[in-house]
């Protein structure tokens, strides 16, 4: 182990990706906001959420990784309560029929974000306790896969199903990383597609969704609405888009217009140009990321990077895809560039924690 | 862990899942581009039509009948117009309660500054500025003008876009239309017919004055008539225009059958017809309409005019015969339509000579079981006052677009012959008989020589079959002076109480109308 500087250019792609997520929250955010009466009134909060959060980023590249690593139970058992709580009425708020939000005093919390952190930080100590036991089924890769499903049920119930698979991917990525066997992993995906197949057709709202994503224009004003208004932005930007502050489908007609599917927007106004450049940044950020976690000085931290690198880039990848329609409708949002409290603090924190890690090398032959 | 290089096989997955939504971008917004642009400018783009300013409707020295205004109306989004074409403070007031959901728009209002003056000729527009009826209707297309459209980009509630791009098509101005009456004579004959219909009570009364040299309508009366600028409120049978319906003109129609017989020759100015209180023709017998006082056993031609004697008609007609009779007929244009700009305008009822019944050839020697229409009566006996030829009636002098540049326009128009130069000057000698010493003492006019014939119909039943007892449609009609005339007029008054005679009825009508118009037109007088 060695120290060194930390990574820079990773560094560089979040502030890229931050920076623009900023950019079209001033330009997408104030139709909603003028609803207030502040067309400010999204872009102040989300000033606050990056101070937060880079406060946040600051704190988890100043803290100890070998604690973290000894109160990774605890705090996974926190955040696991946290998450229970907002089943609780007067706790718990609903918005748009899920139960996702706690109400705090200035903020809404959203223990879901925090609980895909939390799972990471202990699959990474357990996964790196367990060292070459992963490749035992029943005494090593059987429980653990016990310990996420049953995360994952408790998110379903929300119903939040975006987040259940972030999660379920995540943590696949991360049995993969730890040396699983390679069986065990197919059978596990088997399941795991099959499992969201179900739900998939168990749920009216998740059926429409999927009968929207298959063949949107059967129904442009019902349940194809919101994929088919997405793809209206995206395609209008043509390759140098409609320039910055002249998307139309800002107004009204593209739902979440600044939050899941701000790409949409970036796409209208900046165009194949705007959309490539965001592409090839989270490109470079998935390579930066990969490279620290194979560089980290130890198991934990190897795990750990894998994990955080492979939890943003994968949201990344959905949120896009479901943006041009390659993806069905979920609930996620776009890192680093959607609006949003608990998402873009805890992004940073993990942005931290991977500059962290970065920061103490091994050895490499 | 030993297997570290698995996170490079993460990497080469996550890169592919990057690069296929670079493919989809690619896809969709290379070349799908157009079509996507298409459906988004679909659902932004919002065409609002613009009206065009209405042209306005002039009289023949350009005195405004018919224009447009300024108004404002009130829109509110989801609950359609709250209110249309108000003042503007008065609009502005209601929009104080609600400025961010109720829109100003600024409207014509169509304003007919004259009121009643002309009132069933004009017409009136609906809401939209649209030709209802009248001239309005008649000459919408080249009133209405080319709507204008505003295209600009709105959000689904229907609010305009924030630095929304516009682009104003700018419509056409309707076109002016120039009419042939004269405001002046057009209100001296209403007010003429309106004190009339007040007097005997009458459902209806008609003025038309033409001018009988070019057969320019100079004045088109009907009245009781409405506000145009409140037509809803009025009895929405004043609307319909009168002077298009046909009716049987009666004892005025003698001067035709008189007309026809003297170019066919089977009488002369010289011919004596036998004095007759009564006559059977095909079973019906056919009585004056008032005891004659019988000065002798035959009457002349003139007598029988100027005392308009039924039966003497009729022995005109006998020597006829059905044929040359309705020949004649025919050639005063009766059964054609005139043309004369109203839209809706009847072509009158004349059944062909084969198909008449028995009697009709002694009915209609006195303008029964025949209609005709006003205009056509006009144009008949324009015949007179052109040497034997018919002048076409028109309303419409000529239209011009908004800036002044000519589109259409009506001249004297010949309309055929109807009789010889030599038997036109016969009739109008007639007819002057008729005025100085007959029926027609009445449309005497003291410096002008003055002609013409009266007329009472009997009103035919609405089902068609005989007539109702009682009721008579009252008419005069001549012109004057009477060897260079100026002006041919009409009087109808429909269904008088009291005294019905055309005479007494119509006849103080027509002096009064034809001898304002003589000496507004400057005539000069031509009798002492």
């Amino acid at each position: 182990m060695r120290k060194s500087k930390i990574d820079y250019l990773f560094l560089f792609s979040v502030l890229a990706l931050t920076a623009i997520g900023l950019i079209m929250i001033f330009s997408a955010s104030p139709t909603m906001a003028l609803k207030s009466g502040d067309p400010l009134y999204f872009i102040k909060r989300h000033i606050v959420y990056l101070l937060l959060g880079f406060s946040a980023l600051y704190f988890g590249l100043r803290i100890d990784l070998t604690k973290l690593k000894r109160w990774s139970i605890w705090i996974f058992v926190g955040s696991l309560v946290l998450l229970l709580l907002v089943f609780i009425p007067g706790v718990g708020r609903k918005v748009l029929g899920a139960s996702r939000w706690i109400d705090l005093v200035f903020i809404s919390f959203q223990p879901s974000e925090l609980i895909k952190l939390t799972m990471i930080l202990l699959l990474a100590n357990l996964l790196a306790k367990m060292g070459k036991g992963i490749t035992d089924f029943l005494k090593g890769l059987g429980p653990l896969l016990l310990l996420v499903g049953a995360v994952a049920a408790i998110i379903i119930k929300q119903p939040d199903l975006g987040t259940a698979i972030a999660i379920f991917s995540t943590s696949f990525i991360m049995l993969f990383a730890a040396g699983a066997k390679l069986f065990h992993l197919s059978l596990i995906a088997g399941v795991g597609v099959a499992g969201i197949i179900v739900l998939s057709f168990t749920s009216a709202y998740r059926f429409r969704r999927l009968v929207a994503y298959l063949d949107p224009w059967k129904d442009p004003q019902g349940i194809g609405f919101h994929i088919i208004q997405s793809l209206l932005a995206v395609g209008s930007g043509g390759l140098f888009g409609l320039g910055l502050g002249a998307s139309r489908q800002k107004f009204f007609y593209l739902p979440q217009q600044f939050t899941d599917f701000i790409f949409a927007i970036l796409c209208e106004e900046l165009g194949f140009i705007g959309g490539a450049a965001v592409i090839g940044l989270f490109i470079f950020f998935a390579g930066r990321g990969i490279r620290i976690a194979f560089l980290a000085r130890d198991d934990f931290s190897y795990l750990l990077a894998t994990g955080l690198i492979g939890w943003l880039t994968l949201q990344a990848i959905m949120n896009l895809m479901v943006v041009v329609g390659l993806l069905p409708t979920t609930g996620i949002p776009l890192p680093f560039i959607s609006y949003g409290g608990t998402a873009t603090i805890i992004s940073l924190f993990s942005v931290g924690i991977l500059l962290n890690i970065s920061s103490q090398t091994r050895k490499v032959n | 862990m030993q297997d570290r290089q698995r996170v490079y096989v993460l990497l080469l997955i996550f890169i592919l899942l990057l690069l296929s939504v670079l493919v989809r971008l690619i896809n969709l917004q290379i070349f799908n581009h157009s079509f996507y642009v298409g459906k988004s400018q679909d659902q932004h783009t919002r065409i609002i039509e613009l009206a065009a300013q209405r042209g306005d409707i002039v009289d023949r020295n350009g005195n405004i009948l018919s224009t447009s205004i300024d108004t404002y109306s009130l829109y509110k989004y989801k609950h359609g117009w709250l209110a249309r074409k108000l003042p503007l403070a008065e609009a502005e007031k209601i929009r104080e309660q609600e400025p961010l959901k109720i829109a100003l728009l600024k409207e014509k209002k169509r304003l007919y500054p004259k009121e009643r003056v002309a009132a069933q000729l004009l017409g009136f527009v609906g809401l939209d500025n649209q030709g209802l009826s009248g001239v309005e209707l008649s000459f919408d297309e080249y009133l209405c003008g080319k709507k204008g459209r505003l295209v600009t980009e709105g959000d689904p509630s229907g609010v305009e876009l924030y630095g929304a791009l516009r682009v104003l098509e700018a419509g056409e101005e309707g076109m002016n239309i120039t009419l042939t009456i004269d405001e002046n004579i057009q209100y001296v004959a209403e007010r003429e017919i309106e004190k009339q219909i007040k007097k005997y009570q009458a459902i209806s009364g008609t003025v038309i004055v033409m001018d009988a040299e070019t057969g320019e309508i100079l004045a088109l009366a009907s009245k009781p008539d409405f506000d145009p600028n409140a037509y809803k409120s009025a009895d929405k049978r004043l609307w319909h225009p009168r002077v298009v319906d046909p009716f049987e003109p009666g004892s005025t129609f003698k001067t035709i059958t008189t007309a026809i017989a003297l170019e066919e020759g089977v009488i002369s100015e010289e011919t004596m017809l036998e004095a007759k209180d009564s006559i059977t023709v095909g079973g019906r017998v056919i009585k004056n309409s008032h005891a004659i006082n019988w000065p002798d056993s035959r009457i002349t031609i003139s007598k029988m005019l100027e005392e308009s004697i039924n039966t003497g008609a009729v022995q005109i007609g006998l020597k006829l015969g059905p044929e040359k009779f309705y020949n004649g007929i025919k050639k005063f244009n009766f059964g054609s339509s005139t043309a004369f700009g109203l839209y809706g305008e009847s072509k009158g009822i004349v059944n062909h000579w084969q198909r008449w019944h028995k009697p009709d050839i002694a009915m209609i020697t006195f303008g029964q079981s025949i209609a005709v229409t006003p205009m056509q009566l006009l144009a008949a006996f324009s015949a007179f006052t052109n040497q034997g030829e018919i002048v076409k009636p028109f309303l419409i002098k000529k239209i011009e677009s908004c800036d002044g540049k000519f589109v259409k326009g009506n001249a004297r128009q010949l309309w055929g012959r109807a009789v010889s130069a030599k038997v036109a000057d016969q009739v109008k000698k007639l007819l002057q008989n008729v005025v100085e010493i007959g029926t027609g003492k009445l449309g005497r006019i003291t410096g002008f020589s003055v002609a013409g014939k009266t007329g009472t119909a009997q009103k035919a039943s609405p089902g068609g079959r005989g007539y109702l007892q009682g009721h008579y449609i009252a008419s005069f009609i001549g012109f004057a002076p009477v060897k260079d005339p100026k002006v041919i007029c009409l009087v109808i008054v429909d269904d008088p109480r009291g005294k019905y005679w055309g005479a007494t009825v119509c006849g103080p009508v027509f002096k009064d109308v034809v001898e304002y118009s003589l000496r507004y037109l400057n005539v000069k007088p031509d009798v002492l």
